[in-house]
């Protein structure tokens, strides 16, 4: 049996160590132990390890060493010492080297922001504007589609007159409307955290599935 | 009311917390080995993305991007290999790619399986655009020029001169893109890329939890279609026939759902009549 066990070990490491990460790391839900330590001290080195890896290899090496040194590409050198001038930013003398980088990437995302911005929502915008009588193609009345559309303008106005901080809401209509406006966001709220619950279900389910069919095969 | 039932209504608001969880690790495994089927209801969203895709005639080029990991692998699998799937029986060309380090290696592993699977020749149908930094810079400058963008794949071979790159200048020549992503990148894609083309149709297979921000974009039809987390997957897998593991996760997610609403109401229970008590 043991050396059954050993020689499926030797076969396939890589399953076994997973399995044993993976039940490491959640004896934490019996309570806070040396195992769950060590465990998450390896996830996390392993995690910085990986990302230092992948600098070099995904994108100093491909973006960097190949089109310059092996490729003779030799302009590319000039936006990696470009991306140096970083480092004067520990430079009392010269700090005011980094700027120019610095100010580079604000202004190059200055220019996109405007472009997602007006992308992002002016079509969401436009959309606001529903009709609150629907009529179908054959020109009778949409019920369903008007009443969808009033209860869309009626938590749209009454969420946005929760955010208007400009003056004091005084007045008994702008108050019950700002409450209001607070229920719905609570009821999105819940949904949000419907899902999260959701999400983290689905994580547990994925170990469990890889712990009974990848590990023990005990499922097909 | 005696002393040893007022112990009992204060008992239920505070079972510990590890029978709990040894109830919820039992309803998590228990389908696994005793298979439940649940009715599967398709959510619009879910179907919209399948019919967007199914739109596309055979030979339509679509741009499959997996930026996710390890981390989001339970819902972010099953959606990558559902997408996949359908792009590849309906005879489409698939370009995959991540800006996630690992996803880019999860990605390449189910397009391999599935390519073997449908006869999907490396190069003339498929091909994989490897791990790309900066999503901006990329997003950006694959709207104007595609090949030049994705110069290189995975290996670091030349891409312009395949077959399946023919024909594929700019954003213009690409019929569909859908990213699977547990981050808010859909709003990148939105901004400086579905803009561009009017024909474009954009898909987000996102994480459950990213789920209710991404209603406004689907109201408005700036994404044209979602695959909700597992639940979404296993929708989708409904649809192309093929159950996966998505189908199989449903069963243990909605048991330990049904047990999760079981708790709160038990812990209300004891709350109410913890505070009736104490009133009187």
């Amino acid at each position: 049996m043991i050396e059954q066990v050993w020689q499926d070990f030797v076969a396939r490491p890589g399953v076994y160590i997973g399995a044993l990460c993976t039940i490491g790391l959640m004896t934490l839900i019996y309570r806070e132990n040396v195992v769950y330590r060590f465990f998450e001290h390896i996830f996390i080195g392993l995690a910085a390890g990986f990302s230092i890896v992948a600098l070099v290899k995904n994108i100093l090496d491909p973006f960097l060493y190949q089109p310059v040194f092996k490729n003779g590409e030799w302009y590319w050198t000039f936006v990696f010492m470009f991306g140096l001038l970083f480092y004067f930013i520990h430079s009392r003398k010269y700090n005011w080297l980094s700027r120019l980088p610095i100010g580079f990437l604000m202004g190059f995302s200055a220019g996109q922001i405007f472009q997602i911005f007006s992308n992002t929502y002016l079509p969401q915008l436009s959309n606001s504007f529903r009709p609150l009588y629907v009529v179908t193609e054959n020109g009778s009345f949409d019920f369903a589609k008007s009443l969808n559309n009033l209860i869309f303008m009626v938590v749209l106005v009454t969420v946005m007159s929760y955010f208007f901080f400009s003056f004091e809401q005084k007045s008994k209509a702008i108050r019950n409307s700002a409450q209001f406006g607070r229920w719905v966001m609570m009821v999105a709220f819940g949904a949000i955290f419907g899902t999260t619950i959701m999400a983290r279900m689905a994580l547990l389910f994925d170990r469990m599935y890889f712990i009974f069919s990848d590990w023990l095969r005990l499922v097909q | 009311m005696t002393g040893a039932s007022a112990n009992f209504w204060d008992k239920l608001q505070a079972i510990d917390r590890r029978i709990l969880y040894l109830l919820l690790l039992i309803v998590v495994i228990a389908p696994l080995f005793l298979p439940i089927s649940l009715p599967t209801v398709t959510m619009p969203s879910t179907q919209r993305l399948y019919d967007a895709i199914e739109s596309i005639p055979p030979g339509g080029f679509v741009i499959v991007s997996a930026t996710w990991s390890g981390g989001t692998r339970a819902e972010n699998m099953p959606q990558t290999v559902a997408i996949l799937r359908h792009a590849m029986q309906r005879g489409l060309r698939v370009a995959v790619f991540s800006f996630d380090v690992q996803g880019s290696q999860l990605s390449l592993d189910i397009a391999k399986r599935l390519a073997a699977e449908y006869g999907y020749e490396y190069g003339k149908n498929w091909v994989h655009w490897g791990f790309r930094p900066q999503v901006g810079v990329v997003m950006k400058s694959m709207v104007r020029d595609i090949p030049g963008t994705f110069d290189k794949d995975y290996q670091g071979k030349p891409t312009k001169d395949m077959p399946m790159m023919q024909g594929i200048k700019n954003i213009q020549n690409v019929d569909a893109i859908v990213e699977i992503a547990a981050s808010g990148i859909y709003a990148d894609w939105i901004g400086l890329v579905v803009g561009a083309n009017p024909k474009l149709k954009f898909g987000f297979c996102p994480t459950s939890v990213m789920v209710p921000e991404t209603y406004p974009y689907l109201a408005s039809g700036q994404i044209v279609g979602t695959m909700e987390g597992m639940r979404g997957a296993a929708e989708y897998e409904r649809l192309l026939k093929k159950p996966g593991l998505a189908t199989v996760g449903m069963g243990s997610i909605s048991l330990a759902h049904v047990l999760i609403m079981l708790l709160i109401v038990i812990g209300n229970i004891g709350y109410f009549a913890t505070r009736a008590r104490r009133s009187r």
